[in-house]
């Protein structure tokens, strides 16, 4: 009977020592917004940080993000963002991801607004009386 | 032989159930007459023992999702994460579903004329 909890145990052992090498990635949060049309300008950062037992001190490591996403998109608009953090954890150590990817849009500047109609995500939607239509995203 | 049993019955337990981690859902601004169509997409990662090195489930999603409206904006994007639970594994999943918001030949055309009184004025 000893020898078989013993068995077990070290087999658990194992297991949770693969386990700890391989990794054990999870995700943690997921968001999107509308993505544009023209996705011809791809742009995308990422950060992470690392810590013992995963304490971590601060979440300052996220805090660039979105200076190096306009970095890449001067002049231009960021839209369609996704933006994932995943957390890893590797036997003792802890690693948080956050990877933010989006696309770089340029608006013609003369180009008037058009009436929009706001309607929750949840709605069905039902085609629409067109009055006037809106005007179209292009590149500079 | 019986304490093993009941050191693994928490792990039967956990079998068949199903928990979900996040929604997000937005709101969508449709420009009046504008033609839109529902689109959906879904990834699953199959995991065993925890083990599992990366989420690409949720790209793979997310990448089905765009590849459904290639030519129109993806708007009113609900987002869901969840997982399944099995006998020393689980199904995370990731399900997207949006509005693709296309428009027609007819809204083109007068989209430019827009445009263009714009630029003359």
């Amino acid at each position: 009977m000893t020898m078989t909890l013993l068995s077990v145990s070290r087999t658990l052992f194992l297991a949770a020592c693969v386990a700890g090498s391989a990794a054990c990635t999870s995700l943690q949060s997921v968001s999107v917004n509308s993505v544009p049309t023209n996705r011809s300008r791809p742009v995308e950062a990422t950060e992470s940080n690392t810590a013992f037992l995963g304490i971590h001190f601060d979440n300052d490591f996220v805090d660039d993000l979105p200076s190096q996403l306009t970095a890449q998109c001067p002049g231009g608009k960021v839209t369609g963002i996704f933006t994932k953090h995943e957390s890893t954890w590797y036997v003792l150590v802890e690693q948080r991801e956050v990877r933010v990817s989006g696309y770089c849009v340029y608006e013609r500047p003369s180009a008037p607004k058009a009436p929009v109609a706001k309607r929750a995500s949840a709605t069905p939607l039902a085609p629409v009386t067109r009055t006037e239509s809106a005007p179209r995203e292009s590149q500079p | 032989m019986t304490k093993i049993g009941f050191a693994l019955l928490p792990l039967l337990a956990i079998g068949c159930t199903h928990s979900v981690h996040q929604v997000s859902a937005a709101t969508a601004e449709i420009p009046p007459g504008a033609h839109v169509r529902k689109v959906e997409a879904e990834a699953e990662q199959h995991v065993v023992l925890y083990i599992t090195d990366n989420t690409d489930f949720a790209d793979e999603a997310y990448r089905k999702l765009l590849a459904q409206c290639p030519r129109g904006d993806v708007v009113a994007i609900e987002a869901r994460n969840s997982t399944s639970h099995g006998f020393l594994s689980f199904d995370n999943k990731f399900k997207l579903t949006g509005w693709c918001l296309e428009a027609g030949k007819d809204a083109q055309a007068r989209s430019d004329a827009i445009v263009q009184r714009a630029a003359v004025r």
